[in-house]
């Protein structure tokens, strides 16, 4: 859950169709909840096997340990993208004058201790993080009331179709399709019949706190939202009640920035668990560093400077994620109701 | 060579291993041999009696008791074994069958305590645990006699643990009293006191106390397993065990308790939980234990409910500013200044003007000096103490920012840090730690060092688990049931389970919520009697 | 800095060799190597100051040349 958020919360969807944003937004959830069933269905199919696995019997050793790499370069990808986002967050808004690489490096150590721990104590972080959340998200709900104005939300429907079901599309493969990450992470979940609940429940969540995010930002920054990279950061700048609570714009941002080492380091794990299973490992721990190191480099050079990042994003990244997103599960999922796989005698 | 070395003192300690008396060897026929004996074994120290006699029955037989003086009490030994076997013994005319020292047990020695030993070393054991041995000439076997019996302190209030309201009692030294304490406070047969022994060359005794029907049996073997596991020479604290069996022995987080006091080890082995009582300690360990248990204090469950949750968070509130107050302002002062309001930023400004160090070096070096005042005053004599804290607190204090060193706002939060970190004793060595740690982390990094700093704290306290239990629960994993414990104090009849968390038996307390309800009947009716009448209005309405 | 990346990568070799050799882990010995001889290598590049390829500037490309972005 926590994963969809985070990225969102910073970058919200989507320039262009700024105050009817929260339209593809739930455009973008309805996309989210379609893309997460292939997925969920697998994992049903495969009851306690890791995406990887499931290649592995479904498309046989050669063709399923390539669709395996294919599927760790994009978590691998996804984390260093993270990692890059809050780097540039970090390096533009609040420290702009310390070097990168410190950043880089403390992020490191914390989320492969993060990782070594296994993904419980990821979870049970996030857990508590959440709360946190959602309790900063409300009660700054409050505090803009008073610069909060509902005239930024006119004109409805000022957008053509097109254009919102193209920023749907992006908000889709954006922040909600990523679950690609929990392929390989849902086998570890308690109940295992839940999957499928839990996905839908954690979507809907992210979805209703991104809502909120971003009810608030537009309807305090209205149109000069537009011109802000980090649009929610400025809206958190302008709260102002009496003397006391001014520009607290730091706080929600570190949070943020908490849920971003969670994001990052569910990536990592999911990385370097695929990693491992990929290679038959008995053990994934050894791998956590020197994925972890490789990920800080990917995120040093994932994009020049900010403008090639949104460019990617607008054109790029809906076409580039779709396969991972959409058109592996989909055609695992048809290899094995082709296949039979798995016979009904090899599940009971 | 280094290993022809080693090879040799192997060789000389097996050697010397051999020389010492296998453990089974028995007594010899001759009282003399096992006074001999005895002698050898215990040396020629002043405080081990040995007290020859003659035993006055029929003809004289030649005996000796064994005794270490200040264990035993010499009105027992006296009254028990001296007094028969020699007077008494003398006016009877007794038919003494072959069995000499059976007959003694049955009619002559008065003594509550008594058993027959033919084994050497059981018997050193016992002189050395304070009872006194019988030796008689030509019986193979003695007599021990259980005379111990030393001076102890009395029950007093523990300094450690004050309560406002509540029991004053608490544990001290003597294994006994304790024991005798609990079972005061639980007066239940499922109470189980288990005891070893551990220690090579202290041998303390060790007991480990559970409620059967409700401690979670896996747990209790768990601690009894790992307790037999310790293979060491001495253990003269609580704490020398504690660090033998932590699940964590790095952390700095205590995943076992202790206290003092009676009524929360009660309270604690009725919540499911183990203790170990350690001779000679006052202090009880508790396992397993939560993170949370630190801010649950006996007081909480003496006061009202309503004021006791609202307590209890000043208490959550306390234990974060005690931690995070310095970090925060340093990263405030020196990264983050535009979150502070501006009129105080000003005035702080103007506190800061002209002093010659950054905040951080500021915080971290008036906490270093607290914390000197704070041990250089606890350990000496009360009064001694009390001038130390003037000195340091009002002197130092005062001249460090009239003189222009430091700025009088890093001197009130340091104070104001002191203070806070006093509130949850039992958490604040971690506090101390945590905030000089994070003050750095917020020095070189401002708020994204604290936040680092803080994750990092949580990823550790997740993954903690003491004894196989969650050390965080019941926050997470979140665990709703047994937030009535800890983000609020739940009126006692609306606590009716026992922690989920410890997974014990016999989970429920009572019924949910039952209460006793008033069995005087009420002087005003719940319903006021103009009630029928709007009833019937009602009725019209609905008509309508 | 480069002292300092050196550093890194022996704390690194440091924390996981041993156990790996304790248990006699082979396989996941060799991809760590790999895994880690490649991070290594990167990162000097990096520190030497050679220009890698940005990740997304190089994705944009390749999509660019086969025709497969949104306008």
């Amino acid at each position: 859950m926590s994963f969809v958020m985070t990225t969102g919360l910073i970058f919200p969807p989507l320039q262009g169709l700024w105050h009817d944003s929260w339209m593809t937004l739930l455009l973008g959830l309805a996309g989210g909840i379609v893309f997460a069933l292939p997925y969920t269905t697998l994992c049903l199919r495969f009851p306690g096997k890791t995406l990887i696995e499931i290649h592995e019997t479904v498309f046989g050793p050669v063709i399923g340990k390539l669709f395996s790499v294919a599927s760790i370069w994009y978590t691998f990808h996804l984390g260093a993208q993270a990692g890059a986002i809050f780097i540039t967050f970090l390096t533009t808004t609040i420290f702009t004058m310390t070097p990168r690489y410190v950043f880089s490096v403390t992020w490191l150590l914390v989320v492969g201790y993060l990782c070594k721990k296994g993904i419980e104590v990821i979870a049970r972080v996030n857990e508590m993080l959440l709360v946190v959340t959602v309790f900063l998200i409300v009660g700054t709900g409050f505090l803009v009331l008073n610069i909060f104005k509902i005239e930024n939300f006119l004109p409805l429907w000022s957008i053509s179709l097109s254009d919102l079901l193209r920023a749907g599309f992006g908000t889709i493969t954006f922040p909600f399709g990523q679950n690609v990450v929990f392929g390989l992470l849902l086998p570890f979940l308690h109940e295992r019949g839940q999957a499928r609940k839990a996905v839908f429940m954690g979507l809907c969540g992210a979805a209703l706190f991104l809502l909120i995010n971003l009810v608030i930002t537009v309807g305090v920054l209205g149109e000069l939202g537009k011109i802000f990279i980090f649009p929610t950061h400025q809206a958190f700048r302008m709260i102002s009640i009496g003397q006391v609570m001014t520009r607290l714009e730091l706080i929600p941002s570190l949070i943020f920035l908490a849920m971003g080492f969670i994001k990052v380091s569910i990536a990592l794990y999911a990385a370097s668990l695929g990693t491992a299973q990929l290679c038959k490992l008995q053990t994934y721990r050894p791998l956590v560093f020197p994925i972890g190191v490789l990920m800080v480099i990917a995120a040093h050079q994932i994009y020049p400077n900010i403008g090639v990042r949104l460019e990617m994003v607008e054109r790029v990244q809906p076409i580039y994620a779709l396969p991972f997103q959409l058109l592996f599960p989909l055609l695992a999922l048809l290899a094995a109701v082709l296949r039979r796989l798995p016979g009904k005698e090899g599940q009971a | 060579m280094f290993r022809f070395l080693l090879r040799k003192l192997r060789l000389a300690q097996q050697f010397k291993e051999n020389a010492t008396p296998s453990a089974g060897y028995r007594l010899h026929k001759s009282l003399e041999e096992n006074i001999a004996l005895f002698r050898a074994e215990l040396g020629e120290s002043p405080d081990v009696a040995i007290r020859r006699f003659t035993l006055n029955l029929k003809k004289g037989i030649k005996a000796a008791i064994i005794f270490v003086e200040g264990l035993m009490d010499q009105q027992v030994v006296y009254d028990c074994i001296l007094h028969p076997l020699m007077i008494e013994a003398k006016k009877e005319t007794w038919t003494v069958d072959s069995d000499l020292l059976g007959f003694i047990q049955e009619n002559l020695i008065t003594a509550s305590g008594l058993a027959q030993e033919d084994r050497f070393p059981p018997l050193v054991d016992a002189v050395l645990g304070g009872d006194t041995v019988l030796l008689i000439d030509g019986q193979t076997a003695a007599l021990v006699v259980s005379t111990k019996n030393w001076e102890k302190r009395a029950i007093e209030e523990p300094d450690t643990e004050v309560t406002i309201m509540g029991p004053r009692d608490g544990f001290t030294e003597d294994l006994r009293t304790n024991t005798a304490l609990l079972r005061r406070k639980i007066n239940y047969p499922g109470l189980v006191f288990e005891q070893m022994v551990i220690g090579r060359r202290t041998r303390t005794t060790v007991v480990v106390a559970y409620v059967q029907g409700i401690a979670n049996e896996k747990i209790v073997e768990e601690v009894k397993a790992r307790l037999k596991r310790i293979n060491t020479d001495m253990i003269l604290d609580a704490n020398y065990l504690t660090e033998f069996i932590t699940d964590a022995p790095f952390s700095p987080f205590p995943t076992i308790a202790y206290t003092e006091r009676p009524d929360v080890a009660a309270a604690r082995l009725l919540e499911g939980r183990v203790a170990v009582l350690v001779n000679n300690t006052p202090t009880i360990l508790m396992m397993p234990s939560l993170f949370i248990e630190a801010f649950q204090s006996p007081d909480d469950y003496n006061d009202h409910f309503l004021y006791a949750t609202f307590i209890r968070w000043l208490r959550y509130l306390a234990f974060l500013m005690s931690f995070l107050l310095p970090a925060l302002f340093v990263a405030l002062t020196s990264y983050h200044q535009e979150l502070i309001p501006t009129p105080l930023l000003i005035s702080m400004a103007a506190a800061v003007e002209g002093t010659p160090f950054p905040v951080v070096i500021e915080v971290v070096a008036m906490g270093a000096v607290f914390e000197i005042i704070r041990e250089a005053g606890v350990r000496l004599a009360r009064p001694i103490g009390q001038t130390i804290s003037i000195v340091g607190a009002l002197v130092i204090g005062e001249a460090v920012v009239s003189a222009g060193l430091v700025a009088a706002p890093t001197v009130i939060v340091v104070a104001l840090t002191a203070i806070t970190s006093f509130v949850v004793p039992k958490q604040q060595e971690i506090a101390i730690i945590l905030r000089l740690t994070l003050a750095v982390l917020a020095g070189i990094l401002g708020a994204y060092g604290i936040i680092i700093g803080l994750l990092f704290t949580l990823a550790h306290l997740a993954s903690l688990r003491s004894f196989g239990v969650p050390y965080f629960s019941p926050v997470i994993p979140l665990q709703v049931g047994d937030l009535k414990d800890v983000a609020v104090r739940a009126p006692l009849w609306a606590m009716w389970t026992r922690p989920q968390a410890l997974e014990g038996q016999d989970s429920k307390r009572q019924n949910f919520g039952e209460r006793v309800p008033s069995s005087i009947a009420a002087e005003e009716p719940d319903r006021p009697p103009s009630a029928p009448g709007k009833r019937k209005k009602e009725e019209k309405n609905r008509k309508k | 800095m480069i002292l300092l990346v050196l550093l890194g990568f022996a704390l690194i070799v440091a924390l996981e060799l041993p156990g790996l050799l304790k248990a006699r882990y082979w396989r996941e010995l060799i991809v760590f190597a790999l895994l880690t001889a490649g991070a290594f290598i990167l990162s000097l590049l990096l520190v030497f100051g050679v220009e890698l390829p940005y990740i997304d500037s190089v994705l944009i490309e390749v999509f660019t040349k086969l025709g497969l972005t949104l306008k």
